[in-house]
């Protein structure tokens, strides 16, 4: 044991710097281009309503920050001696670095014990599970900013393994192939750029079938194939050039690190990788701008055994030397070496592949899509993704204090094939306390997708909700056929849905419980707003704001309506004994009755409006009804009431204004209508009155 | 004791002070300060119409390299920035960060940035290749271009993180904050809030 830690302690001694791959601003700038390529932006504003996006500010930083954040720390001392992952190895126990010193990058990453707290992959999906579920916003919101950095973490893994020291077993020091990347990115911005933007000859992007390769059981998190696939074996470096590969496994095979040049044939099994080796490259010279001048450098030239096209190393001068004067070689040690156009060539393939594997892990993170449609009343959601899913949906929803709450009774536990969907299912909006948003909830799955056991998918869902006004009649029940019922959202008077009531009198309506008013315009000559009962007001600011309590178990709210009227008293003619007046501006009345020996008591009247208005008598409101030039008809009284007039029936509601005339005439005729004496009376009226205007219910 | 510890300990310790001794000695390119090689000084256009661009705000940031046993951490040192005046020009004196800076301080990384416009150094027109030293000196023309639509204009504030740069940008880059939340708000993204309001 003791041997063991000393040991650890002088590997430890021995890596002073350098383990940390591309320097940490490196790391940064690779992270933000494969977050820009990846779908999280776009699942961040449309699958869970954050419309910045990877802008969204949480804790004073933007997400993509917190994504940066956890690129950097990442390299955090001691943590960069668990970023190696020799792909040759026997065992991914035994691929990390000096074998076991540190955890190979892939356990790494899947170790939910590193630290307190944990970094790993697992802790990234319990903590974006816990940013979508939590109580409260604060606590979600930190959720979501440490899902963030860990995932910054995870990618910096991956980027690692575009690193050759990481896949070569090699802690190198002093200026290296990240010191150049780096110093690329601020004093060569352009050519930096263009490397994270990749090149038609270097995509990067790994196979997408990197996703169902069978898992290991030390990491068993499918993104374990992204660093290794377990393709490259050590002596089929052709396949490294496939898009399915592990990144580390490219890498390994492909280039060189600072201490590890043609080491084929090493005699330290840590430290002999066989490839690339002397067959798989060419010498040939190059142009190379040193100072103001321009020489010749002679390099090896990557030309078989997996990728090709490159400078791969310098020929050591001493090699020059000993070909020209044909001496023995095995005297004299060549040094090939990395110079910074072996670096340049390096970076234009491996920069945009850990940008291109960073993408992919991404997406692989949020790549479930699921979807909730229907309505309270019969509801259903949909695996949208292209895997199976077997697990928990569950649904939440926000109250007024940001609140975050499960529907009660909102849990299903379903496996469903990829397209599939379950349909048919009920719930009940939730009331107590109401949302804040009425219908809008966020559908969170939990459980295994494809082969990962233990995946979180959220959506956020508008799940309509229903119910079903239904009109009678108050005074005898029969129900309202062919009325327009609307349902209106109280906070912005907008009508939430419409409908028109069947046979029975009912209509079916979308309505936002705890926000949700019901308007029915026509049924009486005025609009009304539903209070209560057999009560409405005229404004929305009255209504009764409808509550799942109103409903029966079928979802019914059934509203009996008083129908109203306006009555008024009205004298008699003594003569004619007809209404002394009418509401007919040009109207008229005939009658012969027979009084016997061929002769008729003839009667006529005619009648005549000046001005007829109904003044309420609450605020004094005038409706004209009739009169004036050309009037021929008058409006109904009841017009001038108000919704709220319905709770008043029997009660007076105003007065009618009348300045009316008529002419009652009364006399015997004989069967040819002629005169028979003097009339019995010939009288003539005009007078103005005001009459009490009573609510009636019909 | 073994005969094990008693040779190879001593042995390993030795190795250990020696390892620790290499990690002092990092420097391999000219990423370091070498001396003090400011003022920065430069002028920033529209490359389009060549016009000045006043209020752009150019930032330098100097990063240090410090060395512990068994580890290097890089970390901000320095932060400063200056705005552009009516001609489009700035002037941005270092000398108190650069005659003072401890070793391992390398040369300082630049921004430049105003709303609307791409910014330095990765979206400028000119100069473009070799970007080393060109505010050294006599300075250099930035041409910025003016960013197009609303979603190219979020993808470009989106690469510019301010915490990168300091982790009290409000206090360390007050016209850099002003200006990617006058950005932000142009184009309908959440601000930073001010400390105060955090």
């Amino acid at each position: 044991m003791m041997r063991k830690v000393l040991l650890t302690v002088v590997a430890v001694a021995l890596l002073p710097i350098g383990t940390g791959a591309y320097e940490i601003p490196t790391h940064e700038a690779i992270t933000q281009a494969a977050s820009e390529r990846s779908v999280v932006d776009q699942v961040l504003r449309d699958n869970l309503g954050q419309g910045d996006g990877l802008g969204l500010r949480i804790r004073g930083q933007r997400l993509i920050e917190w994504l940066a954040q956890g690129a950097r720390r990442e390299d955090d001392f001691p943590r960069f001696l668990n970023h190696f992952h020799n792909p040759l190895a026997s065992d991914w126990s035994q691929a990390g670095l000096g074998g076991s010193i540190g955890q190979s990058s892939i356990l790494w990453g899947q170790n939910t014990s590193q630290s307190a707290p944990s970094w790993s992959w697992q802790n990234a999906r319990q903590n974006y599970f816990e940013a979508l579920t939590r109580l409260s916003k604060p606590d979600r919101d930190a959720s979501l900013a440490k899902a963030f950095e860990t995932l910054g973490r995870q990618i910096h893994l991956i980027q690692d393994a575009a690193s050759p020291g990481h896949t070569r077993n090699d802690p190198h020091i002093l200026y290296n192939y990240e010191t150049l990347i780096d110093g690329m990115r601020t004093r060569e911005a352009s050519a930096f750029e263009g490397w994270l933007a990749g090149t038609p000859d270097a995509p990067g992007a790994p196979d997408l079938g990197w996703r169902s390769l069978d898992s290991n059981a030390l990491a068993p998190v499918a993104v374990a194939r992204l660093i290794d696939a377990d393709r490259y074996g050590g002596g089929n470096p052709s396949v490294t050039t496939d898009a399915l590969v592990g990144l580390a496994e490219y890498t390994n095979a492909n280039f060189f690190s600072e201490d590890r040049i043609f080491t084929e044939n090493d005699t330290n099994l840590q430290k002999r990788f066989p490839y690339p080796n002397r067959a798989s490259a060419t010498e040939q010279d190059f142009d190379v701008q040193i100072g103001t001048a321009t020489v010749k450098r002679r390099y090896f030239v990557k030309t078989g055994n997996g990728a090709t096209g490159y400078r791969l190393a310098t020929v050591g001068v001493l090699r020059d030397y000993h070909q020209r004067f044909n001496l023995d070689w095995t005297r004299f040690r060549e040094s090939p070496a990395l110079d910074e156009a072996v670096y340049r060539d390096y970076a234009a393939r491996l920069v945009p592949r850990a940008v291109a594997y960073s993408t992919a892990l991404l997406d692989y993170f949020f790549r479930g899509q699921v979807i909730a449609f229907g309505n309270d009343v019969s509801m259903g959601f949909q695996n949208l993704g292209e895997e199976a899913i077997d697990g928990t949906f569950a649904l939440y929803y926000d109250d007024a204090s940001e609140v975050r709450r499960p529907v009660p009774g909102a849990t299903w536990a379903r496996a469903l094939a990829p397209g599939a969907l379950v349909e048919g299912l009920q719930l009940s909006a939730p009331t107590s306390p109401p949302a804040r948003d009425p219908g809008k909830y966020l559908l969170v799955f939990r459980g295994a997708m494809g082969s990962e056991v233990d995946a979180v998918v959220g959506k956020q869902v508008t799940i309509g909700s229903v119910i079903f006004p239904r009109l009678i009649k108050r005074k005898d029940g029969t129900p309202f056929r062919g009325y327009v019922v609307e349902a209106i959202d109280v906070g912005t008077g907008q009508v939430l849905s419409s409908g028109l009531t069947d046979e029975e009198g009912k209509a079916r309506l979308s309505w936002k419980p705890g926000r949700t008013a019901l308007f029915i315009p026509s049924v009486n000559l005025f609009p009304m707003f539903w209070v209560g009962g057999a009560t409405f007001s005229s404004g929305i600011e009255g209504a009764r704001v409808v509550q799942t309590t109103d409903l029966d178990p079928q979802r019914h709210v059934t509203i009996a309506i008083p129908v109203i009227s306006a009555e008024w008293p009205e004298r008699i003619e003594a003569c004619t004994e007809r209404p002394l007046f009418a509401h007919a501006p040009n109207g008229f009345f005939r009658q012969s009755v027979p009084v016997g020996d061929g002769l008729f008591d003839f009667t006529s009247i005619t009648y005549g409006v000046n001005l007829i208005t109904f003044v309420r008598g609450d605020n004094g409101q005038e409706l004209p009804l009739c009169g004036g030039e050309g009037s021929t008809g008058c409006v109904d009284p009841a017009a001038g009431f108000v919704a709220d007039d319905v709770n008043r029936v029997g009660q007076v509601a105003g007065q009618l204004v009348r300045d009316v005339r008529s002419n009652h005439y009364r006399q015997l005729i004989d069967a040819e209508s002629r005169p028979i004496g003097e009339p019995i009376c010939l009288n003539e009226y005009e007078e103005v009155e005001v009459v009490p205007v009573t609510v009636a219910e019909r | 004791m073994t005969l094990w510890l008693r040779v190879t300990a001593p042995c390993l310790c030795l190795l250990v002070v020696c390892s620790m001794a290499l990690a002092q000695n990092p420097e391999g390119w000219d990423r370091y300060l070498d001396k003090y090689r400011g003022p920065y000084r430069g002028q920033v256009v529209d490359a389009d119409t060549k016009a000045p661009l006043a209020g752009a705000v150019f930032v330098a940031l100097w990063r240090r390299d410090r060395v512990y046993p068994f580890h290097i951490v890089t970390e901000n040192y320095a932060v400063k920035e200056i705005a552009t005046d009516s001609d489009g020009r700035f002037l941005l004196e270092a000398r108190d960060v650069e005659e003072g800076a401890p070793r391992r301080t390398r040369r300082p990384e630049f921004l430049i940035f105003l709303p609307g416009y791409g910014s330095f150094p990765s979206f400028q027109k000119a100069p473009t290749g070799f970007l080393g030293n060109v505010f050294e000196g006599s300075g250099t023309t930035v041409e910025l271009p003016r960013l197009g639509g609303r979603e190219e204009r979020r993808k470009h504030l989106l690469r510019i993180g301010p915490h990168s740069f300091s982790e009290t940008p409000f206090k360390d880059l007050p016209e850099l904050m002003r200006g990617i939340n006058q950005e932000s708000i142009a184009i309908g993204v959440s601000p930073y809030p001010t400390p105060e309001k955090q």
